[in-house]
């Protein structure tokens, strides 16, 4: 896995909003066929890291690179054509909900391609398919549940055929059950269509299932890398803590009890 | 002295604001009006789907509360001008005076602010919930510009649609001011046609059509543009749509007055 270029190359990055740093010199490779899991706890730059990678936000210092060509915010034609090689699962699934489940899956296609109407019906009923959804086509996402809307939401991410797909907590509002079966989605991609994956996350029975490895951030910065089993046995007292889930810990000092509590 | 000077400060924070974001509305403006005129070429289908969507939204559905509100504004006009004008015997000015009022002012300006607070609103409390939900974000990611794709369809309806929605209000309007006539004062389709054409001018409508058109450009672009700046989540939404639909109305009355002024002084 680690001869072959890497797909997404992250260097010294550095983004800063509101005046702080939120992300403070960022390095990260992520091979061909690859599943990083990027963990921490809240506010700790995981999104951020995501956004900066993906050309939505303009990093301070540093450089993306997916399949060697630099990720640069903006409207460009280079940016346009690299938006065909990488596809997005928002947290929310960000399905446009004026639209059919159907539509948004034909939204990149009719963007980015010059097919026709047939199709591009063919290939959204394709990609339904693939995560499950063949029936959804015409229903609208209001009418989807959670699980379904992000398994649609990964249909359109996977329109074009990436070979990289980034993930923002895919987990996140789904029941125990609805995550397995996204998680397996994602092993069963990668498996069929030989995928790379990004997955933002601070799941940890997720990332675990998932992961080929996992790096962990706080404070802007990776503090934590490893295979899943390395994560486990990790004696690093920050992976502890936050593998533990223990509010008393080096990771950030423990927020201040509220005074009533105190009193 | 300190408080003036945090005064000061604070008036010069809401000036550099206020520069900063009439720059990018007309930024949005330029972009939306480009993409408008360019959408067909780039492609007819999606553009007509877009933009008949949109047409549908602004114009047929909001007819009903415009024709509604224009034959009740056409009886008061009656009613409030004919009480007086029967004093001095001048009853049959009424109808002049009716068509008058309503094609240069009434129509377009009442035309515009049911618009700004059904559809400006609507513009900005869909665009905003789907900026807090990622969607816009989503449609960047996929190389769709959100100006081609949410604005200009909503910018080419309202100029579209303003116009046609004050000439049916204008038309209502008369409507309505005849009913009143006939019931109230007895007087004849005939006559109240005939003082209608006296009075009413095709440079009245026009006027009017005039305004319409920079009122449906106002009424796109203020509930687009506060929606596209909107950060944070649901509170932020509410709080920017009824921002939205506050600015439009200003700037909606500011804009008539300033039109108003020009062609009176121009012809």
């Amino acid at each position: 896995m680690s001869d072959l270029p890497p797909m997404l190359s992250v260097r010294g990055l550095r983004v800063i909003l509101g005046g702080r740093p939120v992300l403070d010199g960022v390095d990260l490779s992520v091979a061909p066929r690859e599943i990083l899991a990027v963990v921490g706890r809240s506010g700790c730059g995981k999104s951020t890291l995501l956004r900066a990678c993906i050309g939505a936000l303009a990093p301070a210092a540093g450089e993306v690179e997916i399949e060697g060509r630099p990720v640069r915010p903006g409207d460009g034609e280079a940016m346009q054509a690299l938006r065909r090689r990488f596809g997005v699962l928002f947290q929310g699934g960000a399905l446009v909900t004026s639209l059919t489940v159907g539509e948004n899956v034909a939204l990149p296609l009719r963007q980015h391609t010059k097919l026709d109407e047939s199709t591009i019906r063919i290939v959204v009923r394709l990609k339904l398919g693939l995560v499950g959804l063949g029936e959804a086509e015409r229903l609208r996402p209001s009418e989807l549940s959670g699980g379904m809307r992000k398994r649609a939401a990964l249909a359109r991410a996977l329109a074009l055929d990436p070979p990289l797909v980034f993930c923002d907590e895919p987990s996140a509002g789904l029941d125990p059950v609805a995550v397995g079966a996204i998680d397996r989605l994602l092993l069963e991609l990668r498996k069929a269509l030989g995928l790379t994956a990004v997955v933002v996350t601070h799941e940890m029975p997720s990332a675990f299932r998932i992961a080929d490895r996992i790096v962990m951030m706080h404070a802007g910065r990776l503090i934590a890398e490893g295979t899943p089993a390395e994560f486990r046995d990790s004696a690093d007292p920050r992976v502890r803590q936050f593998l533990a889930g223990e509010a008393e810990g080096p990771l950030e000092p423990a927020a201040p009890a509220l005074d009533v509590f105190q009193e | 002295m300190t408080g003036l000077l945090s005064g000061a400060g604070r008036l010069g924070g809401a000036a550099i604001g206020a520069v900063g974001h009439a720059g990018a509305l007309s930024r949005l403006a330029v972009e939306a009006a480009v993409w408008a005129a360019t959408g067909p070429f780039r492609s007819r289908a999606l553009t007509f789907r877009l933009g008949t969507e949109q047409c549908y939204r602004v114009g047929v559905q909001s007819a009903p509360l415009v024709m509604l509100v224009a034959l009740l504004i056409g009886a008061i006009l009656v009613l409030q001008t004919a009480v007086t004008l029967r004093t001095y015997g001048q009853l049959e000015l009424v109808p002049g005076l009716v068509a008058v009022s309503l094609t240069r002012e009434l129509g377009p300006l009442l035309t515009a602010l049911i618009l700004a607070g059904r559809v400006g609103a609507a513009f900005t409390a869909e665009l905003g919930t789907m900026v807090v939900a990622e969607e816009v974000l989503a449609l960047q990611t996929m190389g769709i510009r959100p100006v081609g794709y949410l604005v200009a369809p909503r910018l080419l309806a309202c100029l579209a649609m303003t116009p046609c929605l004050t000439l049916c209000a204008d038309l209502v309007g008369l409507a309505g001011g005849f009913a009143t006539c006939k019931l109230e004062f007895g007087m004849s389709f005939g006559t109240y046609v005939e003082q209608t054409r006296r009075f009413l001018l095709a440079r009245d409508l026009v006027v009017g059509e005039g305004k319409s058109l920079v009122f449906g450009a106002i009424i796109a672009l203020a509930g687009c543009y506060r929606a596209l700046i909107v950060r944070g989540g649901a509170d932020e939404v509410g709080r920017a749509t009824m921002q939205s639909v506050v600015a439009a109305m200003v700037s909606i009355i500011a804009a008539d007055s300033v039109f108003t002024a020009i062609v009176n002084a121009w012809v």
